[in-house]
């Protein structure tokens, strides 16, 4: 164990921060970029770098601007500059100007707004720091809120703080961050746990899987500055098994925490003791509802369970626990950094600080969004996302993930909060924001989300096992043109009786897709019942073939390829589609040189 | 455990309750029905079937009742219209995805989805939709899984953890498709089900069922007879399904505090032998070495000459006689009475002499009573700490041990202590694995830290203990690195026991035949009482000195003076007053006031020639008893051999007279189980063929001349009324009523004592036993390398004359095995599922081997259900004259296989 006591720790912390470094640092996304070849990237960088003496390459966490990724950026003298769509090739280039503090004009971000107009305060250091390198994050003031805690407060103090920041859950449910710690820390018993919920699971939504890959030391020392609040001596990492960087990133960086002394028995010297382990999920969506992780944890299959009693009274094996998500553990060392009170000043009056978002969807640019608490949803999409491409015209935009509903173009003036979302039929959820254009299908869209909730039930309550899955068919006569309008009642029905009778948030929630539709564009319902019609095409049941036969040139390109021979017609004449034989694939419409082949 | 009183409104009524409990919970004590699927009183509320939900006020939406707690000043509405709707709308679903074949649904009438259905009037299915397809599965040779008809209500995956332990099924899939499966969906034979039958009795709908009854007949043509399970000392109430004089299922009674309507393997399906082909039916006489049919008359009168030549010619002590702790009160108490008062010989003994012997001897000199201070509910409820102690509760007792883990889920503090890694010690808080044979070092051990360290409750011994100052000298100088030394057991952990023993509330120490069958049994007994006197943890609810019984009746047998030593109600045979008592009661002269002959001293004094004529009732010694060669060669020997039994068991080959007796199932009287609690079994077939004991007894004491005026058995439990006193209030009229009393019940306005020894032990004060370690009889040596101890199986009961009768229970138990350490075997070159020649300086057998790293190294063990009694010895503990079945010194070798 590296320090032994707690003044050694902090005096190596104040020598941390005062050390300069004034190499030109290249910053390359080893994380989230890796998909479009960041490692590759990285590597190459490092290949070509070796020892300078001029810069100094550091793989990081996500750099939040997705889209434009694989990202790299190049930092000197104060500036900042990010550069998009970085290739292989581009590395010596980008190395040579850096040498110089030039940078490399055409790879620089065009977009600029999509970082300018968010307020970068959780996600502060994803991205600008090795996600692995302790010493970086305490030379970035990482640690200190810890010690401060340790030295100075109270773990009422900590309480107090915390209520003053009006931080609440930012797994979804925004329960008030304070009063779960309050009660743990309140409880009489000798075992008590900490648990930081990792499985993240919605579709699309990729914050929290960010910070623990990203900025893992600071994650960590939220659970500790919470283990010290609550009175827990162990705490476990639950992070879902499809998440392997940031499984090996939590992995490396506990065992950095107990090689430096910040976990395990008798912190720093003191006579507080906290360990932290790391369970994998296996890939259950219900994972993510507290009750059933914790379930989980205890090596049972993953189910919810009644509350009351609530976690925090009896949870894990039983005992006290206290659970709360990646993002919210994140929060807390800026809290303490900032005090309540100065936290509290951004974000809503119920709610204090920042929300991140993962933004994508038929957008321009996608990737991690932090913004304060009660932002209109229109500054979100148009002001950071930049709006739809060209040609297109937005819908809307779902929040919340499968849990969460469909909130209409009109609506873009509601200040993003957990009252305000929940008012409209959706719910904030965890954070992801999935932006629909009117290429996509409404119903096809609440389908989508239905069929996944419906699959991801855990099977124990009858409205969320059977309830969805009728729900399920009654859509999928919509899709397929074969409802009555009165299904929509039915649908309604159900879907109100599943919300209010449920056992867990995933079966209380899982109808919002379909009831927010439903509230929001019933007219594109009412067009695939009656009209039997898809306005944008999705539904394949409901759409038609035909060639137009003006603009056909008989070229047969689109009878060879039908896999049905469905497509009759003689050469350099006009050629037709027998709907009886035609199965609605769709190649003849992709394939036809000459636009003929037309769908309605 | 007194709970805070509140007030609630249900429905607009003011209602009483307390806090802890719920809101379904205080709707039903008050009348309120609430509809519910998934709920079961004793299952943790799982919240599946959100057909219980209600709304309270100020709740956001309607809660589920099963599971949520009440609180002071709540509103509840259970009956809203929009309550009523979407419970109509939750049936709507489950019966989407069920089969509509209710009228030829063996559950049909006894369903309780079929129930609601029929109260909201659900005619026809509104959301109609595919159904998922759950394919009935192997539950061979016992459960019909008809997964078809499941509503995954979760009960049976439920009853599985939480009550018996066994986690042989659970959930698979997600969504819609989500089923119930065993571990990895095999055939559940090759899981680890132990074929409780549990996971029937929960389910409320017909997807899980009993093969034996499948086609018999539907619920209402049933009659449903409360009876008692006739295996061991529980006394698990059940229900015996009867059609056409034909038993076709068994279920736990839901009433009984007993077993509150759970059961295991043998409750609940070993009932099949009541009916079996080799049944006897007829009384035999044997003629120039073969039986012969004969009538009742003639055999009983053969029986009464013999008897009169031997009493008369060679006097009464020549005569002895074996009870049986499977037969009722009643029949064991005119079985003793005969005996003293006939033929005047206090030679009576039964299979006690076997298991608690040592435990009767013990605590009647330590504290004055010998049975279990408390009753089951109140270890659930009322011990904070649990010593579990030389007995593997999950098999001998096993519906005990579903009382400890809810014990355990209620908080307690279980401590297990046992040479053998047993099933019940995977729950406990601490387990301790000493050496065999070094209790007397553990519990001494134990003391001394509890006196060193000041952990004794010194009032308590002020007031009721003496012999403290004299035990303190002993056990200061014990040597307490001993127990490290002698027993392997670290002193840290029996601190940490010391610790949690005494501070406890209330803490409970349990025991059986671990403890009990060694040649210092008594002496066990005596460490185990001086804990419980050390700490004042006796005398109140919820702490005691708790031995489990083994059989059925065995407290019962004990109770009605079956021993050598006791006439009714313990009155020692050699005190005047006894003897004065008895001979006005019974209104007899010259009542024999001389201690008997022991079990195991019986057959010795066969041999010695002074016994010549031997009267067994229900008894297999040639499975049960020790040295089962020496038993042999005494029945060979013996002159007249008199057999009273259900089946031809082996010992019959030796009998002169065979009588066929009926089954629990086919007559009445009373069983008293493990905690004392005097139970009414029920004649729920009829059999011609056979008679009850104590009729058969009766009829040969009329030859003697006595006419005791027994019309039936109720009037044996009347003069028991009369005669032994802790039963004076558990009249005929009472248990007929069925009420389930534990004695001592003085009057009968008397309810019962369920906690034994408050205020004061029958002896007066308790009394400290200081007691020396001594090794066992015979400890391996080179010759004999192996120890070999030996115990039961759940499957399986004692000597298997009942459930080597019934095909699924051998099905099940599989070959006769025996089981040893992977190391061990792995040097003799033995694997799995060889064989083994077990030898020791009594004799040989040869079993299968199952391998286990439970069992310690170089000790073996057999179920004793195999003939592992021709190996052990017959070297008695010197006060109870118990033999030291648990330990004895074997060698081992691979062999063939049986032919």
């Amino acid at each position: 164990m590296k320090f032994k006591n707690f003044s050694d720790f902090k005096n190596y912390c104040e020598k941390l921060k005062k050390e300069k470094d004034e190499r030109v640092k290249i910053k390359v996304c080893i994380t989230g970029c890796r998909a479009a070849g960041g490692l590759d990237i990285y590597e190459n960088f490092k290949e070509k770098i070796k020892e300078s003496k001029k810069l100094k390459l550091i793989p990081t966490g996500c750099q939040k601007f997705c889209s434009g990724g694989p990202v790299v950026s190049v930092s000197f003298d104060g500036k900042s500059f990010l550069y998009e769509k970085v290739s292989l090739k581009d590395v010596e280039s980008i190395i040579k100007k850096a040498e110089k503090k030039e940078v490399v004009e055409e790879l620089v971000i065009k977009d600029e707004k999509f970082l300018k107009n968010q307020t970068f305060k959780v996600l502060k250091l994803c991205g600008e720091i090795d996600p692995l390198d302790i010493d970086e994050y305490i030379k970035n003031g990482g640690f200190s809120s810890f010690l401060k805690v340790l030295n100075e407060y109270t773990p009422e103090k900590v309480i107090e703080e915390l209520k003053k920041s009006k931080l609440r859950g930012r797994g979804g449910a925004g329960f008030p961050t304070y009063l779960k710690w309050e009660i743990v820390k309140n409880k009489q018993d000798d075992e008590k746990y900490l648990i930081c919920n990792g499985d993240e699971g919605d579709p699309g939504a990729f914050m929290d899987r960010t910070l623990l890959e990203g900025v893992p030391f600071q994650v960590i020392e939220g659970m500790l500055i919470g283990a010290y609040t609550t009175g827990c001596k162990k705490g476990y990492f639950y992070v879902r098994a499809e998440y392997p960087i940031a499984i090996e990133h939590i992995e490396k960086a506990l065992r950095i925490c107990y090689e430096y002394g910040i976990l395990g028995k008798n912190i720093l010297g003191t006579d507080f003791s906290f360990d932290i382990e790391l369970k994998k999920g296996a890939g259950a969506f219900v994972c993510g509802e507290e009750t059933a992780l914790i379930a989980s944890i205890e090596g049972k299959r993953g189910m919810p369970r009644p509350r009351p009693p609530f976690p925090a009274e009896k949870g894990l094996f039983g005992k006290p626990t206290c659970i709360n998500n990646v993002e919210t553990f994140a929060n807390i060392p800026i809290i303490i950094e900032e005090r309540g009170e100065n936290f509290s000043k951004i974000g809503t009056e119920k709610s204090g600080g920042t929300k991140i978002f993962s933004l994508a969807g038929k957008i321009k640019n996608t990737g991690l969004v932090e913004i304060p608490l009660g932002t209109p949803l229109w500054k979100i999409i148009y002001e950071i996302g930049g709006g739809v491409p060209e040609g297109r015209k937005i819908k809307g935009v779902q929040t919340g993930g499968p849990s969460g509903g469909c909130i209409p173009v009109e609506l873009f003036n509601t200040p993003v909060d957990y009252e305000t979302l929940a008012n409209l039929g959706s719910i904030m959820g965890s954070g992801g924001m999935i932006v629909i254009d009117d290429k996509v299908c409404i119903v096809e869209l609440a389908r989508y989300f239905l069929d996944f909730v419906q699959k991801e039930s855990c099977g124990k309550c009858v409205p969320c096992r059977i309830g969805t899955k009728r729900m399920l068919e009654i859509i999928e006569k919509i899709t397929e043109g074969k409802a009555n309008i009165e299904d929509i009642e039915k649908l309604e029905e159900l879907g109100n009786y599943i919300k209010e009778t449920s056992l867990c948030g995933l079966g209380q929630t899982a109808p919002n897709p379909v009831l927010t539709t439903i509230k929001y564009f019933k007219d594109e319902y009412i067009s695939h019942i009656k009209e039997k019609k898809c306005s944008s095409g999705v539904c394949v049941n409901l759409i038609k073939y035909y060639i137009n036969p003006e603009k056909c040139t008989g070229c047969t390109l689109c009878a060879k390829n039908c896999p049905v021979n469905a497509i009759e017609g003689e050469k350099k004449k006009p050629h037709k589609i027998n709907v009886e034989k035609c199965i609605k694939c769709g190649i003849c419409f992709n394939i036809c040189k000459f636009g003929a082949v037309e769908k309605d | 455990m007194e709970n805070k009183k509140i007030k609630i409104e249900i429905d607009g009524k003011e209602i009483f309750t307390e806090i802890g409990k719920t809101i379904l919970q205080t709707a039903k004590e008050n009348g309120i029905e609430i509809p519910n699927l998934c709920n079961h009183p004793e299952l943790i509320p799982n919240g599946a079937c959100r057909l219980c939900l209600v709304e309270v006020v100020g709740e956001k939406r309607p809660v589920a009742s099963c599971c949520y707690p009440v609180y002071d000043g709540m509103k509840v509405y259970t009956n809203t219209e929009k309550l009523i709707n979407y419970r109509r709308l939750t049936l709507q679903l489950i019966i989407s995805d069920h089969p509509l074949d209710c009228m030829t649904c063996e559950k049909s009438g006894d369903c309780l989805l079929e129930k609601y259905a029929y109260q909201y009037g659900i005619k026809k299915i509104e959301y109609s939709g595919e159904k998922a397809e759950r394919k009935e599965k192997n539950g061979f040779p016992f459960i019909v899984r008809d997964y078809e008809k499941c509503i995954l209500c979760g009960r049976c995956v439920k009853v599985c953890e939480e009550i018996v332990g066994a986690n042989a099924i659970d959930y698979k899939n997600r969504g819609f498709i989500t089923e119930i499966i065993s571990g990895f969906d095999e055939i559940l034979k090759d899981t680890e089900c132990l074929f409780c039958g549990n996971c029937i009795e929960v389910c409320p709908v017909g997807s899980l069922r009993e093969i034996s009854a499948e086609g018999k007949g539907r619920n209402w043509e049933y009659e449903k007879i409360k009876a008692i399970c006739p295996y061991c000392g529980v006394g698990c109430g059940i229900v015996a399904y009867v059609k056409n004089n034909e038993i076709v299922k068994v279920k736990g009674d839901e009433d009984s505090p007993v077993n509150k309507g759970f059961l295991c393997i043998k409750g609940k399906f070993g009932f099949e032998y009541v009916k079996d082909e080799e049944r006897l039916k007829k009384p035999l006489i044997k003629e120039d070495g073969k039986f012969k049919e004969v009538s009742w008359e003639e055999a009983i009168d053969f029986v009464y000459e013999k008897l009169k030549y031997f009493r008369d010619n060679f006097g009464p002590f020549s005569i002895a006689g074996l009870s049986s702790a499977k037969c009722t009160n009643e029949e064991n108490y005119i079985f003793q009475k005969f005996f003293r008062c006939v033929l005047k010989s206090n030679n009576v003994d039964h299979c006690a002499r076997l298991c608690h012997s040592s435990t009767v001897v013990g605590l009647s000199q330590t504290i004055g009573s010998a049975a279990m201070s408390n009753s089951l509910d109140e270890i659930e409820n009322y011990s904070d700490c649990i010593i579990i102690t030389g007995t593997n509760i999950t098999e001998t007792q096993p519906v005990t041990s579903y009382r400890i883990r809810k014990a355990k889920e209620k908080g307690a503090k279980i401590i297990v202590i046992d040479p053998r890694e047993i099933e019940i010690s995977k729950i406990a808080d601490i387990y301790l694995q000493p050496r065999y044979g070094t209790d007397v070092i553990v519990f001494n051990g134990l003391a001394k830290i509890i006196v060193d360290e000041k952990l004794y409750n010194e009032e308590f011994i002020k007031e009721r203990v003496e012999n403290f100052e004299e035990y303190k000298k002993f056990i200061e100088k014990f040597d307490l690195s001993l127990v490290e030394k002698i027993a392997n057991v670290k002193i840290e952990d029996l601190r940490k026991v010391a610790y949690l023993y005494s501070k406890s509330k209330s803490s409970v120490i349990l025991w059986s035949m671990g403890i009990t069958q060694h040649i210092t049994g008594t002496e066990n007994v005596f460490t185990l009482s001086n804990l419980a006197l050390l700490t004042g943890q006796i005398g109140k609810k919820g702490a005691g000195l708790s031995p489990l019984r083994g059989q059925n009746n065995v407290q019962g047998a004990c109770d009605m003076g079956c021993l050598p030593e006791f006439y009714p109600g313990y009155s020692r045979v050699d005190d005047k007053n006894t003897i004065e008592k008895f001979e006005n009661l019974w209104n007899e002269k010259g009542l024999p006031d001389k201690i008997g002959f022991t079990l195991v001293e019986m057959f010795e004094n066969v041999l010695k020639g002074n016994i010549k004529c031997l009267y067994i009732m229900g008894e297999m010694p040639l499975i049960s008893d020790p040295d089962i060669l020496h038993i042999k060669k005494a029945l060979e020997k013996i002159d007249f051999l008199i057999v009273q039994d259900i089946f031809s068991t082996e010992v019959c080959e030796f009998a002169d007279v065979v009588f066929p007796a009926l089954s629990s199932f086919e007559k009445e009287g009373t069983f008293t189980n493990t905690e004392r609690r005097v139970q009414k079994i029920s004649k729920c077939i009829e059999n011609n063929n056979g008679k009850p004991d104590w009729w058969i007894i009766n009829e040969i004491a009329k030859r003697f001349g006595y006419n005791w005026n027994y019309n039936d058995v109720w009037d044996i439990l009347r003069e028991i009324n009369k005669t032994v006193e802790v039963y004076k209030g558990i009249t005929p009229k009472r248990v007929k009523n069925g009420d389930r009393i534990q004695w001592p019940c003085l009057s009968e306005e008397d309810k019962g004592t369920e906690t034994l020894h408050i205020g004061k032990f029958k002896r007066g004060k308790g009394i400290l036993k200081i007691v020396e370690y001594k090794e066992p009889y015979e400890l391996p040596d080179e010759d004999y390398p192996f120890i070999l101890t030996t115990g039961r199986i759940l499957t399986e009961y004692h000597s298997r004359t009942m459930t080597g009768k019934v095909k699924g229970i051998k099905e099940i138990t599989g070959d006769e095995f025996f089981v040893m350490n992977c190391e061990d075997a792995e040097k003799l070159g033995i694997k799995e599922g060889d064989f083994a020649e077990i030898k020791s300086r009594r004799g040989s057998i040869k079993l299968k081997a199952k391998l286990s790293r439970k069992i310690q190294k170089g000790v073996i063990f057999i179920p004793f259900h195999f003939y592992a009694n021709i190996l052990t010895h017959t070297e008695l503990d010197p006060y109870s004259k118990i033999p030291e079945f648990k330990i004895c010194s074997c060698h081992i070798c691979k062999v063939p296989p049986r032919q």
